[in-house]
């Protein structure tokens, strides 16, 4: 992107860019997934990547992040940086920094994030190579 | 492990053994008191909170930090009367499942008739191996070898002169993929060890679990429920320690200890968990008193997850 980030999708995914501001001093991207896996290195502040069920929001000036878009459930893992994860209907968010990850079920406030094996964030990887 | 703590202090008293365990039995749940705390950890969606009593159920990269207050019953003079443990423990993974403890820590005394006195208790370091991680049914198992040095802290304060070796077991599993409804938040936690005491202490076996029902589980996994903020972080949980002394005074009964603390681990996710629990004696030989402990744990892998006190040392390829 002209931001200088970069998104990688993995197949079957679906989303659009709702808003891309990169001008002045309101920069801002956001978009919505529909379904599916995206790899963001992003280099704005704020990134946000809406679902179904809830937005994540990269708050680091850059971040390596991943964001799973499915019926009724999302998950965010990051690589580098720190994304927090907000519930649409209820606002409850998780902040979720390097080499963490958390679920967000729909209605309900986010999981307690975790530490994420290497083998799990891998797993994202090889879908979004 | 924090019950550790118990089955060292069980024989500082030092030699013949059975003089030695039964003086020692009225301090043996001063000996439960941890000095080195439990860890946090996770299967699946499952976070496991941090054990004030009981050992980690797995290895992370954390500190702890408990501090707990005893009443003993004092029979002579010299005996304490309340017994304070301030303890650390510094845990780090070695690689994602293996992970080394270090603790320490001061113990105090205030005395029947004497003054107080203040001393080091024994370095103790543990090795934990998480050897099964199940996520999707919440459970997990670790493998646990720990070793005190004997000598390196103050007989003054009870301190043992002679070291021991405690192989262990550890388990976490969480209810939360049973078809159960609001039952599903509880968690079960348990521990197995027996230690292996160097020159004349005893060899004790040790074993307890935890019920936990986690609020966080249930507003995240199981229903939205309406209620408070500060309880949304709220995981009321009780431990249970027993410890079994292998040898046995003559003419004492058994020495069995045991020891409930109900209490609550609080966490919001935000890189550390406050947790208190009351300790309460159940056996004669386990003690004089209601106690309390609390604990801080740092989460160093949340507050620092890109320096090296926060990731495993050796880390697993990265797909390029």
């Amino acid at each position: 992107m002209a931001d200088g980030s970069v998104i990688s999708v993995a197949p079957d995914s679906s989303f659009t860019v709702a808003s891309y501001n990169i001008n002045g001093s309101s920069r801002r991207v956001k978009l919505s997934l529909a379904q599916g896996v995206l790899h963001i290195t992003s280099a704005t502040r704020p990134f946000e990547v809406s679902s179904a069920v809830g937005t994540a929001t990269a708050s680091s000036a850059s971040a390596d992040w991943f964001v799973e878009s499915k019926a009724g459930s999302a998950r965010v893992a990051v690589l580098a940086g720190i994304v927090d994860l907000t519930s649409n209907l209820i606002g409850q968010s998780a902040s979720i920094p390097a080499h963490w990850g958390a679920r967000l079920e729909a209605g309900r406030a986010p999981v307690l994030p975790r530490v994420w094996s290497q083998m799990e964030f891998n797993a994202f990887i090889r879908i979004t190579q | 492990m924090k019950n550790r703590s118990t089955r060292h202090r069980n024989r500082r008293r030092g030699p013949p053994h059975y003089c030695w365990i039964a003086s020692v039995l009225p301090f043996a749940l001063a000996c439960l008191i941890p000095i080195a705390s439990n860890a946090y950890t996770a299967a699946g969606d499952r976070n496991f909170p941090a054990q004030l009593i009981l050992p980690q159920i797995g290895p992370t990269d954390a500190l702890w930090l408990p501090i707990s207050t005893l009443p003993m019953e004092a029979l002579k003079p010299f005996d304490p009367i309340r017994q304070t443990n301030f303890g650390g423990t510094y845990s780090k993974l070695i690689t994602e499942d293996l992970g080394i403890e270090l603790e320490d820590g001061l113990i105090h005394r205030d005395r029947l008739g004497a003054s107080s006195v203040t001393g080091a208790q024994n370095f103790r370091a543990t090795l934990q191996y998480e050897a099964m991680l199940d996520p999707p049914h919440e459970f997990l198992l670790s493998v646990l070898l720990e070793h005190e040095f004997g000598g390196t802290g103050d007989p003054a304060v009870g301190s043992e002169k002679h070291g021991a070796t405690t192989p262990g077991v550890t388990f976490g599993k969480g209810l939360g993929d049973l078809p159960i409804g609001y039952w599903r938040p509880l968690a079960i936690t348990g521990f197995a060890g027996y230690e292996f005491g160097e020159g004349p202490r005893t060899n004790t076996f040790q074993a307890g679990i935890s019920i936990q029902y986690s609020i966080p589980y249930l507003v995240s996994k199981v229903s939205n429920v309406n209620m408070p903020s500060f309880l949304r972080g709220m995981t009321p949980i009780t431990e249970v320690f027993f410890a079994n002394p292998v040898e046995r005074a003559p003419g004492q009964g058994t020495n069995t200890t045991l020891v409930v603390a109900p209490g609550v681990s609080y966490s919001i996710g935000r890189g550390w968990e406050l947790g208190i629990e009351a300790m309460i004696p159940t056996t004669r030989a386990t003690g004089h008193g209601i106690g309390v402990i609390a604990q801080l744990l740092v989460q160093l892998d949340y507050l620092l997850p890109e320096s090296v006190i926060g990731r495993p040392i050796f880390v697993p390829t990265e797909l390029p």
